[in-house]
């Protein structure tokens, strides 16, 4: 290598060893330095001592980190070298990044934890859970006992509700991915109407730590968050309860006893069925009795009993009441006529023929109206005058205004 | 037919009706027959009520889930 080389050479001979020709690497350390740029890429170093290496994480991997870095956090990191040629740097393109070391499980699990309480998601709004389910999906892996105990547990409480067995692993890396898939694609069905769902039952039997990690992934519990159809979550478990179980609708210890948490019981049901038809029983019984009484009760009334009674009861009571009306008509007709007596008297004293009694005469035209004014007749006019006793008849000779 | 939840209301409703006084003889009648049938198809539910268990297998370009029997002895087999 006599020749020069120019920096551009150089630089273009670094990328192709770094990055051609190692294989990716994965380094342990822990972080300082950490920067997440508004672009969405993640800056940070690695370090141990007093000795640092330069890591980058792209936006489209930063995206998929299953935990916060955060300074001062052991991580494992994987990825290639890389030579930035305008800084001069050598950095790792971190492909992915996890917790390690002791503890580091949880500490990624308690951030999560943390994220999820941030959000609201533990204290949401639980929706109500069906009492007479007519279809439920089982998101469990479909060979799995936890099948086996709920299909058994469905049998005996409630067999009239529809099962519908959406399979996926429970356990693995895939696991997340596959259960948000399942719970994703039956709330579409769900909510198209093309497969009406009451609640979705999601677990699987009896695991501890790493077992359970799918129920504890951010996917999984963003899509119970997010279902339409109520969420059971069943996860048999011996020690802590997982994330899905905080924020579904409700948490079952196990499968059968997710099924009891959304079914009534079958032999419950027929007993209180039965307690039910002998009420019905019991209360149309005693309408009936009821009903017999009121009629014996009628059926014994005088009316029925002794008939003419009733006939005679009414005929005195006629004639009580014929009595009562003659001698109301009879106190009618006396006071009438005493009052007859005074109007008569009344109107003798104003009667005008008194007054032509004393004196006094009325003189009419031959038509019989009063004369008032001697401008009512002229000379010539034939007039007649009653007096107390007979009339005599005139003619006007002559007429002077009053 | 009504479903499981509709008849056991309605039982609930005509029993509560027919128990309260204010119901005549042929009300009550009319009642006891609702009544009875009701409790026949709740029973009769019950009675034949066979498990049905699919597995969903996918979904159509049409949006219809792809369903299939899903023979779960084969579950318990193992």
């Amino acid at each position: 290598m006599n020749e020069p080389l120019s920096v551009g050479q150089l630089c273009g001979w670094l990328r192709y060893h770094l990055e051609d020709e190692l294989p990716p690497v994965a380094v342990v350390g822990e972080i300082a330095d950490y920067k997440r740029h508004s672009s969405g890429h993640h800056y940070f170093e690695l370090k141990e001592r007093n000795e640092r290496v330069l890591c980058v994480c792209w936006q489209s991997n930063a995206a998929r980190l299953r935990f916060a870095p955060a300074n001062g956090l052991q991580v494992l990191v994987r990825g290639p070298l890389t030579y930035y040629g305008p800084h001069a740097k050598i950095q790792i393109n971190v492909q992915s990044m996890s917790p390690i070391g002791v503890g580091a499980a949880d500490m990624a699990l308690r951030l999560l934890t943390e994220k999820i309480r941030g959000l609201g998601w533990m204290d949401r709004p639980r929706k109500p859970l069906p009492r007479f389910p007519r279809r439920v999906a089982l998101v469990t892996s479909a060979s799995s006992a936890a099948v086996r105990d709920m299909v058994q547990s469905f049998a005996n409480r409630w067999p009239l509700c529809e099962l519908v067995i959406a399979n996926c692993r429970v356990q693995g890396a895939t696991a997340p991915a596959e259960i948000a898939g399942c719970l994703k694609s039956l709330n579409a069905l769900h909510e198209s109407r093309k497969l009406v769902l009451d609640a979705i039952i999601v677990g699987r039997g009896g695991g501890s730590g790493e077992d359970l990690m799918a129920f504890n992934a951010e996917s999984v519990v963003a899509a119970i968050v997010a279902s339409t159809v109520p969420v059971v979550s069943a996860i048999g478990h011996e020690v802590d309860r997982t994330l899905a179980d905080a924020v579904a609708d409700a948490g079952a210890e196990t499968p059968s006893n997710a099924v009891t948490l959304i079914t009534p019981s079958q032999s419950e049901l027929k007993t209180s069925l039965l307690t039910m038809r002998d009420r019905f029983r019991e209360s149309l019984h005693g309408k009936v009795i009821q009903a017999e009484r009121r009629l014996e009760m009628i059926a014994t009334r005088p009316a029925f009993a002794r008939p003419l009674d009733r006939l005679r009861r009414g005929e005195q009571r006629l004639d009580d009441l014929g009595e009562r009306l003659r001698n109301a008509m009879l106190r009618r007709v006396e006071r009438s006529r005493v009052k007859v007596a005074a109007l008569a008297a009344q109107l003798e004293s104003v009667s005008p023929l008194n007054v032509l009694k004393r004196g006094y005469s009325l003189t009419r035209t031959v038509d019989g109206a009063v004369l008032r004014d001697a401008g009512q007749v002229s000379a010539g006019a034939e007039i007649v005058t009653s007096l107390a006793s007979g009339e005599v008849r005139s003619t006007v000779i002559n007429t002077q205004a009053g | 037919m009504q479903t499981f939840e509709a008849a056991l209301a309605e039982l609930e409703t005509v029993l509560r009706e027919l128990e309260s006084d204010t119901t005549s003889l042929d009300d009550a009648l009319a009642k006891y027959e609702r009544g009875v049938g009701l409790l026949r198809q709740c029973y009769g539910q019950l009675k034949n009520a066979e498990q049905k268990i699919m597995q969903l297998t996918g979904t159509n370009a049409d949006g219809t889930p792809v369903l299939e029997p899903f023979e779960h002895t084969a579950a318990i087999g193992k």
